[in-house]
């Protein structure tokens, strides 16, 4: 079982001074009736899903549900959402990638809330068992060495001094109900930070394994939609955080909402018509490495690794 | 009935609504589960019906008794989060309530239901409880727009008069008026559920019963979304619970009457290995 030493940020430069020095001097953030446009547009796209599916066989499927995933499945490949919505891929576990995921999330959690992590699979397995999923612990235990963890847990080290006015919290609920909750938009956002109790700006992280990919920006993205709606304000920072680098950041702007907004009420209405049955269109791509459907699809593609590929040359 | 009643046109609503439960579970439970002496420290005989039981998927798995509470991050959540919000200072971060009280557990609280088990946890356990409990705390404080509440560390419950059943309550905050509403902040759950306006029915039936007296409001909140619903208590919101609570008796009186309904509970079901139903699910891989 390893040790973490005290391992830092290359620059010495935490999580915490970085947010600090972000929301130093930012514009308001669109609020209150900016955000009425956005509203109006989700909300007609949800009584449109709903009209497809009230009175209908199809109507079992209300409410209808668009869980983050869900959204960034449709937008990747509709046969790749309808089937992780029927059931998990067989063969089952979750990948090691997944789990490594899984155990930053946590390590940063810890950092906030108890300081270091001392002893990186063991205590991750007891937070995962403290959750009473024991499943996951199994998975976890399963994989051990594999995971790779020490790395993870010292750059974990990054979120460390992160001041408690800023009320950070972990995997909250985001939820926007549409057409009096027959449409339910949902997420867990992996940090928080300040908002409008806190006398704070707004901020969102999400935590990532791995290199950047465009995907990441459209969770995020997503996420600052949801937050605004939930809060009448939207976020003033979005960031990514990949261990051992600067925060990838992003000011919220009408913009910013506004394509997620349209981007969200497409899906709303796609994944209705899709209950309603209208058969899945077929696109491959990285979705294609966890798809229950890769076996039988006709689409199926190897996935690309999204970081091996040479840049697209810009025509003149 | 207004939703600012008079304290008279509230004690009658608590006595009407003690009344049709106590028909309803003569219909429910007949010569069955009838109170005969006090009820014994550890439940035997009797069965209880909590504000989570309301919500029970399963009739089959709701008809068997038995036990499947478990103490983890998310049943210890909202306790925690609670007694910080409580002990919280002025201006001091609910991250900050939350470490403090949870540094001296028995200080703050030393018959919470779960200090044994979280005093067992090590350093990284604590963390992730602390964490949850955090989350939620904040998570309450923004659905009810920071505004000032008596965060409630104990549970309300009632038992009903002649029989062997406990109603179980889950308020998680009064307002600090003189005729306070019971408020519950609820996570995961839209507001516009049916079972919202259940559970807001029952929360007011078990707080009403026993002060023979039903509050004004419940003000149900959701986290998530960060709003409340404030559902006035009437007839027939009372009704609604009661109409649950005597279904749910039911069930629990024959469970040959109670239809296994299977989903993704199943896969921690204690009656698994007898239900053909969700044996059949899980077969099929799962719901």
């Amino acid at each position: 079982m390893g040790t973490v030493s005290g391992a830092c940020h290359p620059a010495g430069v935490t999580v915490a001074d970085q947010i600090e020095d972000l929301t130093a001097a930012l514009p308001a953030p669109p609020a209150g009736e900016d955000l009425q446009p956005v509203r109006d547009r989700l909300a007609e796209a949800a009584e449109r899903a709903v009209a497809l599916l009230d009175g209908h066989s199809a109507e079992r499927a209300l409410p209808l549900r668009l869980p983050k995933g869900r959204v960034l499945d449709l937008l990747s490949c509709e046969r790749l959402a309808v089937a992780r919505h029927a059931g998990p891929a067989d063969g089952g576990g979750a990948s090691v990638a997944l789990l490594r995921g899984q155990a930053l999330d946590r390590f940063v959690q810890h950092e906030l809330h108890e300081g270091p992590v001392a002893h990186p699979l063991e205590d991750l397995l007891a937070m995962v068992h403290a959750e009473g999923d024991l499943d996951l612990g199994d998975e976890l235990a399963a994989a051990g060495a594999d995971l790779r963890l020490e790395p993870l847990a010292a750059a974990a080290r990054d979120w460390a001094g992160t001041d408690p006015g800023w009320w950070p919290r972990t995997q909250s609920a985001v939820a926007v109900h549409l057409a009096d909750g027959l449409v339910r938009c949902e997420g867990r956002i992996d940090v928080e930070l300040g908002g409008p109790l806190t006398g704070r700006p707004s901020v969102v992280v999400e935590v990532k394994v791995g290199r950047p990919h465009a995907s990441h920006l459209g969770e995020v993205t997503h996420y600052a939609l949801l937050v605004a709606l939930r809060d009448g304000v939207a976020p003033s920072l979005l960031a990514r955080w990949y261990p051992g680098t600067s925060l990838a950041h992003q000011v919220v702007t009408l913009d910013t909402l506004d394509s997620a907004a349209r981007r969200l009420a497409d899906m709303i209405v796609s994944w209705a018509q899709l209950q309603a049955g209208r058969p899945a269109t077929e696109r491959s791509g990285p979705g294609c490495a966890w798809c229950p459907d890769a076996d039988r699809c006709p689409s199926f593609r190897p996935p690309p690794d999204p970081f091996d590929t040479e840049p697209e040359e810009v025509p003149a | 009935m207004s939703a600012a009643a008079s304290e008279g046109a509230r004690r009658e609503l608590a006595g009407r609504a003690a009344a049709r439960l106590g028909e309803a579970l003569d219909l429910a439970l007949g010569d069955t589960f009838r109170a005969t002496a006090k009820r014994p420290r550890d439940g035997a005989g009797w069965f209880d019906v909590s504000g989570h039981d309301l919500a029970a998927p399963c009739p089959a798995r709701w008809s068997v008794a038995g036990d499947d509470f478990v103490l983890s991050t998310r049943t210890v959540a909202g306790a925690l989060g609670r007694l910080a919000l409580r002990e919280r200072h002025p201006d001091e971060p609910p991250g900050a309530a939350v470490d403090r009280v949870a540094g001296d557990l028995f200080a703050a609280e030393a018959d919470a239901f779960y200090i044994d088990w979280f005093e067992g946890l090590d350093r990284a356990g604590r963390a992730a409880v602390r964490a949850a409990a955090t989350t939620w705390a904040v998570g309450a404080l923004a659905a009810v727009g920071g505004r000032e509440l008596r965060w409630q560390t104990t549970r309300r419950t009632c038992n009903v008069a002649d029989r062997a059943v406990r109603l179980r309550g889950g308020c998680d905050a009064l307002d600090r008026v003189a005729r306070p509403e019971v408020l519950v902040v609820i996570t995961g759950r839209a507001l516009g559920d049916d079972a919202v306006r259940v559970r807001a029915g029952f929360e007011a039936l078990v707080d009403g019963m026993p002060r023979r007296q039903t509050v004004d409001r419940v003000r149900m909140g959701s986290a998530a979304s960060a709003v409340t619903r404030a559902f006035p208590v009437t007839e027939e919101l009372l009704d609604a619970a009661i109409g649950r609570v005597a279904e749910l008796a039911a069930y629990r009186a024959v469970p040959d009457s109670a239809p296994a309904v299977p989903g993704r509970w199943c896969g921690d079901c204690p009656q698994l290995e007898v239900c053909p139903e969700g044996s059949a699910l899980m077969a099929a891989g799962g719901a």
